[in-house]
């Protein structure tokens, strides 16, 4: 597993309060109950200090997967 | 489903296109979406076949049979298959004492959240700002069980970079918790950092704002917006109109007056929010359209004429809430020519109709304060 992806998988495990083992590519909102939309902003808040980068409310209403996050962070690490 | 009509508006950016540019792509995907509720929802279809209309032939809006909210209080309907519903959405009880029964599905939750979002940031900025919110902790806390006002609140901290709750319960009774918000204003205005504040209007107005005007206390927080929804009747018998809340609000919190925003919207049409704009009246969004009615007749009225407002729009799919009559009072103020710039239909919100008791959230929320 990557660097990125790691920290990715902790950020949500840490703020979803979940096992780093049930974060996959396919995990979302609607496959995961914790992700609501107060954990989304936790999540984009641990993504910006985890990562020092900034996500805009546009950018961060079009996170709706694991997948779409880690690559959304991986296009700002770029 | 696929409504190729809806999804072109929902391309659009929601104030920028002209009544004549809208008019015949919205026209295309209210007649898309009343046919499939037709089809699928047979109360709807029940009520269409009594008016004599025909969703595949209608061309004025005024002609697409309306649904009153109370309809919703009775029953769910829905034009989905029951093993697609995702959520349930209940009002506050409010008139009647009976929650409104609203279900989605997906796509509609989806599409909802979305058009929410955008009319959200296009009035106060694609930014993420510290929210102190003027409710108790428990409203913005996870919890299995969501509540109308709770859930209000949790909509809008999409743009927040952190949520702080204001307000705490003492022996059963809210009370503003004063220094905590004054500490999150006083460091807000040492950094310079823009905040949103945001709380119920009688609230905010009579526990937060009134009191810092009788200690003669003020914040320089140019920048920050202040957002408050829910019902004006409390305020109105102490005698405090829109226009002094505005003023009273820039002068305590030193925001301009155009920073100061209203919110209006019903449960029946989630994801349909009005914002006032900084003329002080409300604009619909490209996916959506309002008309006001004679409260007598029901017969749509001209620009100017006070009405009961009727609200339509093509978001929802899952139950037919595309055309609702609300009993809300207001009337059109004009199309296109807000000097604010949005384009589209311009109207304002006068209150309820005299009949109805409100007894909206935001009223709820008032008689708990000590």
């Amino acid at each position: 597993m990557s660097d990125i992806r790691k920290r990715c998988v902790d950020i949500f495990a840490k703020v979803m309060e979940v096992d780093s083992a049930t974060i996959n590519v396919d995990t979302n909102p609607g496959n995961l109950s914790q992700w609501d939309s107060l954990s989304h902003v936790q999540l984009l808040v641990g993504l910006e200090r985890e990562f020092s980068i900034e996500i805009n409310p546009e950018e961060g209403m079009d996170l709706e997967s694991f997948n779409l996050v880690y690559e959304f962070v991986k296009e700002k690490l770029s | 489903m696929e409504f190729k009509h809806l999804d072109t508006l929902l391309e659009h950016q929601p104030y920028e296109l002209r009544r004549s540019d809208k008019e015949p792509l919205f026209l295309e995907a209210m007649k898309a979406v009343a046919l499939h509720h037709y089809t699928n929802c047979k109360p709807y279809k029940t009520l269409c076949d009594k008016r004599g209309f025909d969703p595949e032939k209608f061309v004025r809006l005024s002609d697409l049979p309306y649904l009153p909210t109370s309809v919703f209080k009775d029953a769910l309907l829905l034009s989905i298959p029951e093993k697609d519903l995702f959520r349930e959405i209940n009002s506050s009880a409010t008139t009647t004492g009976r929650p409104s029964r609203i279900g989605l599905d997906k796509p509609t939750s989806l599409r909802q959240s979305k058009c929410f979002n955008r009319i959200v940031l296009e009035r106060l900025s694609n930014k993420r700002r510290k929210f102190a919110v003027l409710d108790v902790p428990e409203s913005i806390k996870r919890t299995s069980v969501v509540g109308a006002r709770s859930s209000t609140i949790r909509s809008l901290l999409f743009c927040a970079s952190e949520a702080h709750t204001c307000v705490e319960e003492v022996d059963g009774k809210f009370t503003i918790d004063e220094e905590r918000l004054d500490e999150l204003l006083m460091q807000a205005e040492k950094d310079g950092e823009q905040v949103v504040i945001f709380g119920f209007t009688y609230i905010l107005y009579a526990y937060v704002v009134r009191p810092l005007l009788q200690k003669s206390k003020t914040y320089n927080l140019n920048g920050s917006k202040i957002i408050h929804i829910g019902g004006w009747k409390k305020l109105e018998s102490e005698k405090v109109s829109p226009e002094k809340l505005i003023v009273d609000c820039s002068q305590v919190f030193g925001v301009k007056k155009g920073d100061v925003v209203d919110f209006y919207g019903f449960t029946e049409q989630s994801g349909m929010v009005y914002p006032t704009c900084e003329e002080v009246v409300r604009h619909m969004p490209v996916w959506g359209d309002v008309l006001a009615r004679d409260p007598l007749t029901l017969r749509p009225l001209p620009p100017g004429k006070e009405g009961l407002l009727q609200f339509i729009t093509p978001i929802q799919t899952s139950y037919p809430g595309h055309s609702v009559l609300t009993e809300d009072m207001g009337y059109i103020v004009g199309v296109d020519n807000c000097p604010c710039g949005r384009k589209g239909t311009a109207f304002k919100v006068v209150g309820r109709a005299k009949q109805v008791e409100v007894r909206g959230c935001g009223d709820i929320m008032a008689e708990k304060f000590a």
